[in-house]
């Protein structure tokens, strides 16, 4: 697993180097929208990685060395996992720092927005690489965005003419219980995607 | 004991049927596999190492079943060649040597670094930068420093120009002249194995049409003594062919 999160580290790093410049201006530089982009961009990286792997047919080699069929694929997710932690703990960082420069107080507001992002990213990347595990990362990535504009548009259809106020009123919920259910469904889909992308990756790679 | 053995190994494509393999390698022995392009050699090796399912027969490899649990520890002890290196083209070979430390318990980085000064490979170049044969002479680098008894070779000399494909032939053979050391080496280029092996495994078709000593081959069917096993395969492939 380390000398596999090593290898993926270095080539994206080299081939990155602007990107990942970039998504650290995002993460220090103060606003919400900005973070999240950084800490969302996080959870796209290891489809690139992928990607890369499918152009150097890594692949080919890693099976033929002490890598199980499992580690290959949860590296993935731990790669994903890594990234969005360190980009979350740039932008804590950062808004810490910031509001002690602005003489501001370093609220739970903060600390529960980067939050919620962590779990939309982590969502993000479950529901992701099945797609590219099943279909290889160009159609995967074509596969998903589908789904996510359907997924939108049956929302948008759904919410003509009918009244979606319950929905919205989600938000009222208690906070902690709003907070719990949300890890719980991020860790369930997590869960859920690992097992997937395991299945599909045995089934593209061992026949 | 033998190093590799296969009794029976069957694989279906949609386009390909490797039918009923049947051979062994032994111990401290350079088997060559030789055949056409698609005749089943890299299916064959796949299947050695368990990276593709079988669909019957069984393959033991130093000893151990190759779909056992303790096969992962068992590729610890086989460097692999394959018709290319397959690193990411950005890494250096440093950067190799900091990949394969976490990946063999044995990997040896002095040997690993002895090897790059032998080859004059450059510690800190990108890979994508290097020469084909540059390239093939990193993986081997990378195939022997983690004190293998077993090289799987799949093609590892095609493409490369008749110099630098002697120069790694002597290091196979320096490879395969230490105590128990073996080689399963597959390649469409007849004359390499003819310098190189010991067993011959003729695959054509995905069946296998045989698996003996090279001197073996070559008494059985030679023509005459200035006939080389390059013309036997010849030979004999034309022969399938034509039923």
């Amino acid at each position: 697993m380390k000398a596999l999160l090593i290898k993926d580290f270095y080539t994206l790093v080299k081939q990155m180097k602007m990107f990942i410049v970039l998504i650290l201006i995002f993460a220090i530089l103060p606003g919400t929208s900005l973070t999240a982009f950084a800490v969302i961009y996080c959870a796209m990286l290891p489809m690139t990685a992928i990607s890369y792997d499918e152009n150097c047919k890594w692949d080919k080699l890693a099976v033929m060395m002490p890598y199980s069929a499992k580690s290959l694929v949860f590296e993935k997710y731990v790669f994903g996992y890594a990234l969005i932690a360190a980009s979350a703990v740039i932008s804590l960082l950062s808004e810490a720092v910031l509001s002690v420069i602005r003489g501001t107080e370093f609220g739970i507001g903060s600390l529960g927005m980067i939050a919620a992002v962590i779990c939309v990213a982590l969502v993000m990347q479950a529901i992701n690489l099945p797609f590219i595990y099943k279909f290889g990362v160009e159609k995967g990535r074509f596969v998903y965005l589908v789904v996510f504009v359907a997924a939108f548009a049956l929302i948008g259809v759904a919410g003509k003419g009918n009244d979606l106020s319950g929905l919205v009123s989600i938000v009222h919920w208690n906070p902690v219980f709003l907070a719990c259910a949300l890890l719980v469904v991020t860790a369930l889909l997590n869960v859920g995607s690992i097992l997937l992308s395991e299945r599909f990756y045995l089934k593209k790679n061992r026949n | 004991m033998n190093a590799i053995e296969i009794n029976g190994l069957k694989k279906k494509y949609s386009d390909f049927t490797l039918e009923d393999i049947s051979f062994s390698l032994p111990e401290g022995s350079i088997l060559g596999l030789v055949g056409e392009n698609g005749a089943g050699k890299s299916t064959t090796i796949n299947l050695i190492m368990n990276a593709v399912s079988r669909d019957g027969g069984t393959v033991t490899v130093l000893g151990t079943d190759n779909r056992s649990e303790e096969f992962k520890k068992t590729k610890e002890d086989i460097g692999i060649v394959l018709d290319e290196a397959y690193f990411p083209p950005v890494i250096s070979p440093v950067n190799v040597n900091s990949i394969m430390k976490y990946t063999y318990q044995n990997w040896d980085e002095h040997k690993f670094f002895g090897y790059l000064k032998k080859f004059a490979l450059p510690e800190k170049k990108k890979f994508k930068d290097f020469s084909r044969g540059m390239k093939m002479k990193l993986a081997i680098a990378a195939a022997l420093s983690h004190d293998p008894r077993l090289l799987i070779l799949d093609e590892a000399t095609s493409g490369l120009d008749p110099i630098i494909r002697d120069e790694i032939l002597d290091i196979f053979k320096e490879f395969a002249a230490k105590e128990n050391h073996s080689i399963l080496l597959s390649s469409h280029i007849v004359s390499d194995l003819e310098k190189l092996c010991d067993y011959i495994a003729f695959i054509h078709a995905g069946k296998l049409v045989f698996c003996e000593k090279k001197e073996v081959v070559l008494d059985k069917y030679a023509l005459s003594e200035h006939t080389t096993l390059e013309d036997i395969i010849v030979f004999l492939a034309k022969g399938e062919r034509l039923g």
